[in-house]
């Protein structure tokens, strides 16, 4: 195989599948795009450096975020026996599971668990459903769809909006899960205000 | 250049007359053999340890260095210390000992025995020299006294060491003596002196011994041509201010005082100088936490690759049936290629199959032979995960310590330019203001007088500088040479120095030559960055890095056979215990491993600095000596006496557990 697999994204994936299939029972590949797109997002209002998230977005045909790193480490993964294809979603395996909890030991993983663990808690929160569409309607990847742009993601302006709403609701920047949600919340609310 | 001097080993001192030590009204003749290896003084303060050690470098060099004074160049150490070392043994020595108080040391070097006695009060003199070998107990001599006056003595005493010793010039040995090869902490520490830095690096590190004669010189010319260019421009200032005087005493206005703008024009300058060596370091240590931030994130980027090829390596699709043609044919196909049944489930389940590592035919487990290399891959990656992880922390932190650096190089930065519009403004205060006349004819031509020495010395200043600046570029180039030089004596120098600082500190530090617009100095590394503050470092642990370094160069410097001796008068209290024993442990190395000599005094307070020194060396190697019969005691002295007989025999005690091992061992 002449491709390298990223890491941080073999690491993402494997971490993102296991939660989204503990707590929605399978996932849609797209899904792990989504939500590691969503976790660097979270990364970004950490006020971590973008290039520290080791690898980036651009927008898929049916858009949503896609990552070519991702999607070679689940294409791994999914070799490997640690993805498995029901006919309707993708879950791990036993091995999946175990693959993961050996590397989220790892030093310079276990840091992101925190924003992958974040992202896929809002799933519980929030009905998954407004979830993604609180995702897949923010500005920017909207924006990129409308004009089929296939650059980088650029990140900066959701990442911005999502600060304002966080000092207005007045949330400590500590905690992520509360900050998430609201954003989800609030990007929903204005969605039914524009949809009515 | 290594080992291309030949130091002394002292073999035996007598002190006559020297009425400081008294014992019952009596004058107590000090005569002491030096052995090998350490020679310890102990006793309580006050005893006159310290006095004992200036007496010996009295009677080698004829000077007693002033303490807390600045470095001086070797030139210029005679007739700076001369009126202090003519004073020094005054109230020392009783009056009426005066003429007969005299010291005799024996001692040897490059195979030589020299024999001299010089008078307390008598400098640049000798009474006695006498320099033989010894052939089978047999003496031949090399020099002795027959009619020679005692300045004649002193003369072919000066020029026969030097010789010895390998110097081309005794100011040399004078210089070494004092500020090299002895410690004593009210001198100053060589690391954090930019003066006796640059100018032990220029004689130690020098192929050829004229070229330190010549930046020496050099230092010396720049610096008077920088003394003078400033003075002048000083009278140029004061003449100028003499024709404001002038005009305005003329006017009736009231002048300011001469003497007060002159202390005040004095400070502005000290301050300007002091700021920019201070800038000059830490723009040093600034440098230097750049330099190693783009070293490690270089490292960083390295460790990522390999990281990303471990992964990509354990990532490989793992089962061997996944490239079996016929399987992928059948998944392809979505057809068994044994039963020919068709549908998506076919391709399905010959997947989960593999996935599960069966046989798709037989559903056999298959030996999960490369499971072990997997495991391989797994360790690797966690150490190198580990890596990346304690980097990542050593590139914060350092990134934090560079922005304060930063900071400090703004605000010092600040502070310079600051200074010098101080200057700028104070010499604008003091104009020459325009003169139309004062009506007053002798006045006036005493203005135009004045006038004229202003511009003229303001003329003679530049040309100061100028000269100054043209000599730099040949001390630029003499520089290089030193550098170059050293960076050749590097792979043996530094490691001495690491490895007695490593005993010591327990870190590993490092050593190297930086070189500014004015000099060349050693700057200390601690984790690879730059330390030139004093302040940085408690100031025990400065003054036994310092000793280290003057080990490393004596070590570095001294011919094998018999090295050298270094003199310490150990600095008193201050240092943790932990630190005490690995002094002595870092003295014991400079002994044993490296075959030098240590003459050094102590008190009560190093008590577990002797003990670890006498533990490793034992009564071979150290001798023992305490000053009670030396002279009398006041209370508190006995007191602190009778304190040490307890520490005192722990000591005898180390030295004879460690002989009497040795003997054992042997036998």
């Amino acid at each position: 195989m002449s491709k390298q697999v990223t890491p941080e994204a073999f690491f993402d994936s494997l971490s993102l599948a296991h939660k989204l299939d503990n707590f929605l029972d399978g996932f849609k590949l797209e899904e792990i795009h989504l939500f590691s797109y969503f976790s660097s997002i979270l990364f970004l209002y950490r006020k971590n450096p973008v290039s520290d998230w080791r690898y980036r977005f651009t927008i898929s045909e049916t858009g949503y975020p896609f990552s070519e790193a991702i999607f070679e480490a689940v294409t791994r993964h999914q070799q490997n026996g640690l993805f498995e294809d029901d006919g309707t979603f993708n879950k791990i395996t036993a091995r999946g599971a175990d693959e993961f909890n050996k590397f989220k030991v790892l030093p310079t993983f276990s840091k992101r668990e925190e924003y992958l663990t974040a992202a896929c808690t809002t799933s519980i929160l929030v009905p998954y459903s407004q979830t993604l569409r609180a995702l897949l309607s923010d500005p920017e990847i909207a924006k990129a769809k409308e004009i089929n742009n296939k650059s980088w993601l650029e990140q900066s302006n959701i990442y911005q909006k999502f600060d304002e709403i966080s000092k207005e609701v007045g949330v400590s920047a500590d905690d992520l899960i509360i900050p998430a949600v609201t954003w989800i919340n609030f990007i929903n609310e204005q969605e039914r205000i524009e949809g009515k | 250049m290594q080992g291309k001097y030949n130091f002394i080993k002292l073999e035996r001192i007598i002190l006559r007359n020297f009425s400081l030590y008294k014992k019952d009204g009596k004058v107590y003749e000090v005569n002491e053999e030096i052995n090998e290896g350490v020679y310890c003084l102990a006793g309580a303060n006050g005893l006159g340890k310290t006095t004992f050690l200036n007496a010996i470098n009295f009677g080698l060099t004829g000077i007693v260095l002033e303490p807390n004074k600045e470095v001086y160049s070797p030139s210029e150490i005679v007739i700076r210390n001369k009126r202090y070392t003519e004073r020094y043994f005054i109230g020392r020595i009783d009056k009426k000992d005066e003429d007969k108080a005299e010291i005799e040391i024996l001692f040897k070097v490059n195979g030589k025995y020299f024999r001299i006695i010089r008078g307390f009060f008598e400098r640049d003199v000798l009474r006695l020299l006498e320099v033989y070998s010894t052939d089978n107990d047999k003496r031949i001599s090399h020099f002795k006294s027959k009619s020679e006056s005692p300045k004649e003595l002193n003369n072919q005493f000066q020029k026969l060491l030097t010789s010895e010793i390998g110097f081309t010039n005794f100011d040399y040995f004078v210089f070494y003596q004092l500020y090299i090869l002895t410690f004593d902490e009210n001198r100053r520490m060589i690391f954090w002196d930019d003066r006796a830095s640059s100018q032990a690096l220029a004689i130690a590190f020098n192929a050829d011994p004229k070229d330190a004669d010549k930046i020496l010189d050099l230092t010396r010319k720049m610096e008077k041509h920088e003394s003078n260019g400033r003075n002048l421009r000083w009278q140029s200032t004061q003449a100028k201010k003499k024709v404001e005087e002038l005009t305005q005493k003329t006017k009736g206005k009231k002048v300011s005082d001469i003497e007060d703008l002159e202390n005040e024009y004095t400070e502005l300058y000290k301050e300007l100088e002091e700021l920019e060596r201070i800038f000059r370091n830490i723009k040093i240590e600034y440098d230097s936490m750049l330099k190693k931030q783009s070293h490690i994130n270089s490292e960083l980027m390295q460790l990522r690759i390999e990281h990303t090829r471990l992964f990509s390596k354990y990532s490989k699709p793992r089962s061997k049936l996944i490239e079996n043609t016929d399987i992928q044919l059948s998944i392809k196909n979505k057809e068994c290629l044994l039963c020919s049944s068709e549908g998506s489930h076919i391709a399905e389940s010959i997947e989960r199959s593999i996935y599960k590592n069966n046989c798709p035919l037989c559903n056999t487990a298959i030996n999960d032979s490369n499971s072990a290399e997997l495991d391989k891959i797994l360790k690797l990656i966690q150490t190198n995960d580990e890596k990346i992880s304690a980097k990542n922390v050593e590139l914060d932190n350092l990134i934090l310590e560079t922005e304060g650096k930063k900071i400090e190089v703004d605000k010092t930065e600040i502070e310079v330019k600051k200074a010098k519009l101080d200057i700028e403004e104070f010499t604008e205060d003091n104009p020459d203001i325009s003169l139309k006349g004062t009506g007053n004819n002798s006045v006036d031509a005493l203005i135009k007088q004045y006038e004229k020495q202003s511009e003229l010395a303001a003329q003679e200043s530049k040309e100061e500088y100028s000269k100054r600046d043209s000599l730099k570029i040949e001390y630029e180039k003499l520089l290089k040479k030193v550098e170059s030089s050293y960076k050749e004596a590097e792979t043996v120098f530094v490691p001495i120095f690491k490895n007695l600082a490593k005993s010591f500190i327990g870190l590993d530090l490092n050593i190297s030559p930086k070189r500014s617009d004015k000099t060349i100095k050693l700057v200390l590394e601690i984790h690879n960055l730059a330390r030139t503050e004093s302040f940085q470092l408690s100031e025990s642990q400065r003054f036994f890095l310092d000793i280290a370094l003057r080990m490393s160069l004596a070590i570095y410097l001294s011919d094998s056979k018999d090295g050298a001796t270094m003199m310490v008068d150990t600095p008193e209290g201050s240092l943790d215990i932990a630190y005490e024993s690995r002094v002595g442990r870092m003295f014991a190395e400079y002994i044993i491993n490296y075959n030098q000599n240590l003459f050094m005094t102590a008190n009560i307070n190093a008590s577990q600095l002797l003990l670890s020194l006498a533990e490793i060396c034992g009564k071979n190697k150290m001798k023992f000596r305490r000053m009670l019969e030396w002279t009398d005691l006041s209370d508190i002295q006995k007191e602190g006496e009778n304190l040490f007989q307890k520490v005192y025999k722990n000591i005898e005690d180390a030295l004879n557990k460690r002989t009497n091992h040795e003997q054992t061992s042997n036998a």
